[in-house]
């Protein structure tokens, strides 16, 4: 899933480790989101897109999800 | 926090007992006290107390750490950071998946050919996939509880 993490991220001036620390994950974690290996989980999702003031679909991409 | 905490205290309980029991058996077996006449052979012998040296090496260190741990905030929080990940949860869970049916599959042919080769071998294969099933079976039934809701699906 496409997300707006890494351009947040440059534009607060913030590390993935830093990010992690603040939303209580790993840095791998945030990495493995960052290059859409991984698809956060719905708590981890709003912690990241709380962290940065805005709402889970201004961070996170749902345009590519399947529908049955 | 104190959830974990209490999690981490019963860790190191664990491993206390597990320190303790392979301490006396040691000591017991090297003293002539309890043992078989294989245990009596100078290489199985080495072997087996090397690997609970090691054992009790382990858990020696986990209990210092998880003591260092408990007396600081930022490891602490480090730690539950660590263990809870859920990137490092899913790829356990998923590893987790396929590894139950080599394993069985695997035993299971283990046991036939065991079972044609050598008697010792049979009985090795089945107590441990008896073992395994049993656990996994177990934990099966408690995660299930523990997770599933008791109330019935309701279609609207």
């Amino acid at each position: 899933m496409k997300t707006k993490i890494r351009e947040l991220r440059k534009q607060y001036k913030l590390s993935q480790e830093e990010l992690a620390l603040a939303v209580g994950t790993t840095r791998q974690t945030i990495t493995s989101i960052e290059v859409e290996k991984y698809t956060a989980s719905l708590v981890l999702a709003y912690k990241i897109s709380h962290y940065f003031g805005l709402t889970i679909e201004e961070v996170f991409d749902f345009s590519d999800i399947e529908e049955f | 926090m104190d959830t974990y905490k209490n999690k981490i205290r019963v860790r190191m309980i664990y491993s206390a007992v597990i320190v303790l029991i392979l301490l006396t058996v040691t000591f017991l077996a090297n003293m002539g006290l309890i043992g078989f006449p294989a245990v009596e052979r100078d290489f199985f012998r080495g072997f087996i107390n090397g690997l609970c040296f090691s054992a009790i090496g382990m858990s020696v260190f986990s209990i210092v750490r998880y003591l260092r741990i408990l007396n600081d905030k930022e490891k602490l929080k480090e730690q539950y950071i660590k263990e809870n990940d859920e990137l490092k949860k899913k790829i356990v869970a998923e590893a987790g998946t396929n590894e139950y049916y080599f394993v069985v599959t695997g035993l299971a042919v283990g046991i036939i050919i065991g079972g044609y080769l050598n008697i010792y071998v049979f009985w090795s294969f089945y107590i441990a996939l008896l073992y395994y099933c049993l656990i996994r079976g177990f934990l099966c039934f408690l995660y299930k509880r523990k997770y599933k809701s008791d109330e019935e699906d309701s279609e609207q």
